[in-house]
């Protein structure tokens, strides 16, 4: 039975990307499109773990987190391109109820996710739904 | 009308005026890059208060149509509505609506009605979606709209907030602090209630563990439900009143830390085995953090710290600093450990000095980059290396999700970029790439779009000093429409009056020029000094007086000096006022440009830079229709219909660029299209064909000459007229203006790749500084710019070299040709006939040469006066002024004077001139 994930990531683009890369490991039992709709689906889905995409275009990606982390129970795995290790924007999300945090390699579009940054993905999600 | 009233009006209609402008480009901005808040606010901002004007003049036909677009806009800002292009141009066409009615109203006082079908589409617009339930058509100031918002009734949120502020330092008994245990149950109780009834089932879920917890888990549950309580407040922005519980429970969560501390040592040493049982011991390290319990950052970084071990030993020496107890409350010796572990993970994170400057010169900024660790630091830097490495910025448009895959991953291998990213143009998705290479960008682009023929739009280009508009630039770099901030103390002040006041000013500054001129000319103290001399000897009794006039005469120049300072200084003062933002002209072309393509069914992406460049008033003035006239030739002439475009493996989205940047007190203007290049040989047919060079003559041309006719009245190589251009009119005003600001239009083009025009422009046209020199007849002003030395030789000195008139200077040959016969003005002939010979060696381009003058006068700030179109045709001429109150004085033009000079090269010296450089 593959782990149900919950894919939040409001750019359409990378959206896309990344339901093409995990959709055979995982089941992706939600999609929103808007801040409204991921926090009414948070509130009231059953799943393992919540993949974020931490880049908005506007707002802080902290509080995205932190309003995902009070309204739902899932295990959150962030990703950003602001979250070079030792950096402010890792730690942000980290307090804000992330519970781990995944750096984009070269701004907020990766181009592929086909090497290290898709497995890296994969094992934080399986780990996080696990724990 | 009354006096009030009338002057209401006039408020009204400069106010709306002053929106109107601010909300246009905004607009047309939208059309290809998403706006940010602060661009949807003043857009916004704008139509309300266009809205208001409205309403206090009873105007309500405007009223009505603004507010119908500001509703739109509520529904933008709230986020429920993403700006498209339906959305932009039902705002355009609002805008023009309002202008309509707002016109009505200014000059008729008639109260219009809105048009129906525009308030219908409106509605419709801000209406659409709402049923689905996901959207609300609330009005624009309801607050529950808020996009994202934890509950749509904040009263109960905030409700909530004082909840937790009264109950969450009572639960502290449960961690053994001090308190009234039932009475810690109850408030355990009533917030879960109230958390239920607001969904907030994270927080829920943490209290609940709170209430059921064991002695062992207590205080890390405590720590969860502080840390998401002091979230929520942040949040909604009301104070949860975290602190009072933290304090009450502080012994148990920071004995609760050390223990932490010590289980993650001990996991930490454990190797790879405890890596699993670190990740979670971290965890709660840092929801102890995010309850507020100060550790300098440590719990964070240690998480980070995990995966590597060369980073065990800061690791391992921060978090011993929480296993044990500290003196006082120890933060100093946190935050030192916390820095050193911060920097053994960020490892050399800091750009050189000599990269930042570059990032900066080229419009980067590094925050924009996404993260800067030390690899990307590495592969910028090979920029700093030399050679032809520079900064690529590619952007191409995203195909079907199917096949994006394969182009980006393509990308990705070819380019290596330092920081990619999904931008919008023209709707369409696109990303864009920022790389280092030794690229050329035509050829990049020609292997991308052989490699991916079916791309929509793509672009290339090298970031220069010159280019801030990219993705990677500051935001207010990125657009023409820089958000205007409206500012409190402006006054505002009709121009014709500040004309009058600069025209006034203006006078007063030629006569203190004139007084200066008499001045400095003076024969007075030469004659006083021989007279002098004369009384000492001849007539000592009127030595008094002689002191007398000398006394009088030193202190009439040394006033005549200060009043000269000042006088400049107070013109210079007005000059500056007089300078108004570039993009007021520029602002003008977007939405000129997108209706004639579209009438054209061309796609363009029209961007206009005008980098906060401010121009004298008259200059934009002039500058206003050259630029008209150059852009609708490129729309019309440079930029192919898209079945061309396609023909030639262009993508069918052209581009026009508009910019302007100021080197030092020069300002140059491109307009650079992506079309079809001028083509030479059609332009010098149909030179020849309108006899304006015979065919043999044409034949010997060179192409730059040959692209030049393009400027001549009349001229035109369009079979047909259309709309916007092709009757020949147009270019030649283009360069008239231009050569009255003392300017000069360059051209490069390209066959099928598209043509830049280059407008190079004295920055004040107003005031220059130049070199004055006499012939027999006439004051002549060379611009500073263009004198390399004024020197004076013996006339033996002048040898012919191939039969060119030269002198040696310098040990070098440097052509000589006399101004009168360049200039074709007349002459006094037996004035030639001097020993002395002074010359004014110039340059221009790659050119220099020598002119010949009767005599060099001295160096001078000059007024440059509004030229008559006549006199800037005169080759050679570039505007006239005057030198105190009678002395007409002409004011060369570089350029036009060198090519006179290129033309009169005796043949043989053709090739002398560039060898003497």
């Amino acid at each position: 039975m593959p782990l149900k994930l919950v894919l939040i990531a409001f750019e359409p683009v990378l959206h896309d990307l990344l339901a093409e890369r995990l959709c055979e490991l995982f089941h992706i039992v939600g999609a929103p499109r808007g801040p409204d709709e991921a926090l009414k689906l948070v509130r009231t889905i059953a799943a393992d773990v919540l993949l974020v995409d931490a880049d908005l275009p506007n707002g802080e990606a902290g509080d995205l987190v932190a309003k995902l982390s009070l309204v739902g129970q899932l295990p959150i795995i962030a990703l950003s391109a602001d979250a070079a290790p030792g950096g402010t924007g890792r730690a942000a999300l980290l307090l804000a109820g992330a519970d781990a945090v995944l750096a984009k390699p070269a701004g907020p579009l990766p181009l592929s996710l086909d090497g290290r940054l898709g497995d890296l993905l994969e094992s934080a999600l399986r780990e996080a739904a696990a724990a | 009308m009354s006096a009030d009233s009338s002057e209401m009006l006039e408020q009204f209609a400069a106010e709306t005026q002053q929106h109107l402008d601010e909300i246009e480009p905004i607009l047309l901005q939208a059309e290809w890059a998403p706006l940010d808040k602060a661009a949807i606010a003043a857009l916004f901002r704008g139509f309300h208060s266009i809205k208001g004007l409205a309403r206090v003049l009873g105007l309500r036909g405007l009223e009505t149509l603004a507010h119908h677009a500001e509703s739109l806009l509520a529904e933008v800002r709230s986020e429920r509505k993403p700006l498209n292009a339906e959305f932009q141009t039902l705002l355009l066409d609002a805008l023009d609506g309002i202008r309509s009615l707002r016109e009505q109203g200014i000059v008729g006082g008639v109260d219009a009605p809105a048009p129906r079908a525009l308030i219908a589409a409106l509605d419709a617009a801000i209406r659409a979606g709402a049923q689905d339930g996901t959207t609300s058509a609330a009005a624009p100031s309801a607050p529950s709209a808020v996009e994202g918002m934890l509950h749509d009734d904040m009263p109960t949120l905030i409700y909530f907030a004082e909840m937790l502020g009264e109950c969450l330092p009572n639960l502290a008994v449960l961690v053994g602090g001090e308190g009234d245990s039932d009475q810690a149950e109850d408030d355990l109780e009533s917030l879960i209630i109230a958390v239920e009834r607001l969904q907030l089932n994270g927080l829920r879920a943490d209290l609940q563990r709170l209430g059921d917890a064991s002695r062992a888990e207590v205080a890390d549950c405590l720590a969860a439900v502080l840390a998401k309580a002091r979230r929520f407040g942040r949040l909604i922005d009301c104070d949860v009143k975290a602190e009072p519980a933290l304090d009450a429970a502080a012994e148990a969560l920071g004995a609760r830390r050390q223990t932490l501390a010590r289980q993650l040592l001990e996991a930490m040493r454990g190797g790879a085995a405890g890596a699993a049982e670190a990740a979670g011991i971290a965890r709660r390290l840092i929801a102890l953090a995010a309850a507020g319990l100060a550790d300098g950052g440590i719990a964070v970084l240690a998480h980070q710290a995990l995966d590597d071990p060369a980073l065990l030993e800061p690791a391992l020496a921060a978090v011993s600093l929480l296993a044990s107890p500290l003196e006082g409350d120890g933060t100093d010796l946190m935050a030192l450990a916390a820095e050193r572990l911060r920097d053994a993970l960020a490892g050399p994170r800091t750009l050189a000095p000599a990269l930042a400057k570059l990032l900066e010169e080229r419009g980067v900024v590094p925050a924009r980059l996404g993260q800067i660790d030390a690899s990307t630091i590495a592969q910028l830097a090979t920029i700093l290396e030399g050679g032809r490495r520079q900064l690529l910025g590619v952007t191409v448009s995203l195909p079907a999700t199917a096949d994006r895959a394969e182009l980006l991953s393509w990308l990705a291998r070819r380019l290596l970029p330092v920081s990619s990213q999904v931008v919008s143009l023209l709707d369409i998705d696109a990303a864009a790439l920022l790389a280092v290479g030794t690229e050329d960008p035509v050829a990049l682009r020609a292997e991308i779009l052989a490699a991916f023929p079916d791309l929509v739009l793509i672009e290339v280009k090298t970031l220069s000093d010159q280019t801030a508009d990219h993705p990677w630039a500051t935001p207010r770099a990125q657009g023409n429409a820089s958000v205007i901030v409206p500012v409190d103390n402006q006054v505002r002040v009709p121009v014709e009056i500040l004309d009058r006041l600069f025209g006034r000013i203006g006078e007063f500054f030629s006569i203190s020029s004139a007084l200066n001129v008499l001045m400095v000319d003076s024969q007075v103290p030469a004659v006083l000094h021989r007279l002098a001399e004369h009384v000492v000897s001849k007539a000592p009794a009127l030595l008094p007086s002689i002191d007398i006039l000398q006394r009088q005469q030193s202190d009439l120049a040394q006033v005549e000096a200060e009043v000269h300072r000042l006088v400049s200084l107070i013109h210079e003062a007005t000059l500056g006022l007089r300078v108004i933002p570039l993009d007021i002209v520029f602002n003008r072309f977007p939405r000129m440009i997108r209706e004639f393509a579209k009438a054209q069914g061309k796609q363009i992406r029209f961007e206009a830079r005008a980098e906060g460049i401010k121009v004298d008033k008259g200059m934009t003035e002039l500058l206003a229709d050259p630029l008209m006239h150059m852009l609708r030739n490129a729309v019309d002439h440079g930029i192919e219909p898209p079945e061309v475009r396609a023909v030639a493996h262009k993508p069918p989205v052209a581009s026009i660029r508009l910019s302007a940047v100021q080197h030092g007190n020069r300002i140059i203007v491109e307009i650079r299209d992506d079309g079809r290049g001028i083509d030479g040989e059609r332009v010098r047919r149909r030179a020849v064909a309108q006899g304006l060079v015979t065919e043999s003559d044409s034949l010997r041309l060179s192409k730059d000459q040959i692209h030049r006719f393009i400027f001549t009245p009349g001229f035109s190589t369009a079979e047909t007229a259309t709309e916007t251009s092709g009757r020949g009119v147009g270019m030649d005003v283009a360069l008239i203006n231009v050569s009255r600001l003392g300017g000069r239009i360059d051209i490069q083009t390209v066959p099928g790749q598209g043509t830049t025009f280059r407008l190079d422009m004295p920055l004040s046209a107003a005031m220059q500084t130049v070199l004055l020199a006499e012939t027999t007849m006439q004051t002549v002003a060379f611009p500073e710019r263009m004198v390399v030395e004024a020197s004076t030789v013996t006339r033996d000195a002048v040898q012919y070299v191939n039969g060119q008139r030269a002198i040696l200077l310098h040990d070098r040959f440097l052509p000589l040709f006399v101004l009168t016969d360049l200039l074709k003005l007349p002459i006094r002939p037996e004035e030639r006939q001097s020993r002395d010979l002074p010359v004014i060696v110039v340059t221009s381009g790659r050119f220099r040469y020598g002119v010949e003058v009767s005599r060099i006068l001295r160096r001078h700030e000059m007024l440059i006066r509004e030229t008559h179109p006549r006199i800037a045709q005169l080759p050679g001429i570039g505007g006239v002024s005057t030198l105190g109150t009678d002395r007409i004085v002409l004011v060369v033009d570089p350029e036009g004077l060198t090519e006179l000079a290129l033309g009169a090269v005796v043949p043989g010296m053709r090739s002398a001139p560039h060898a003497a450089e």
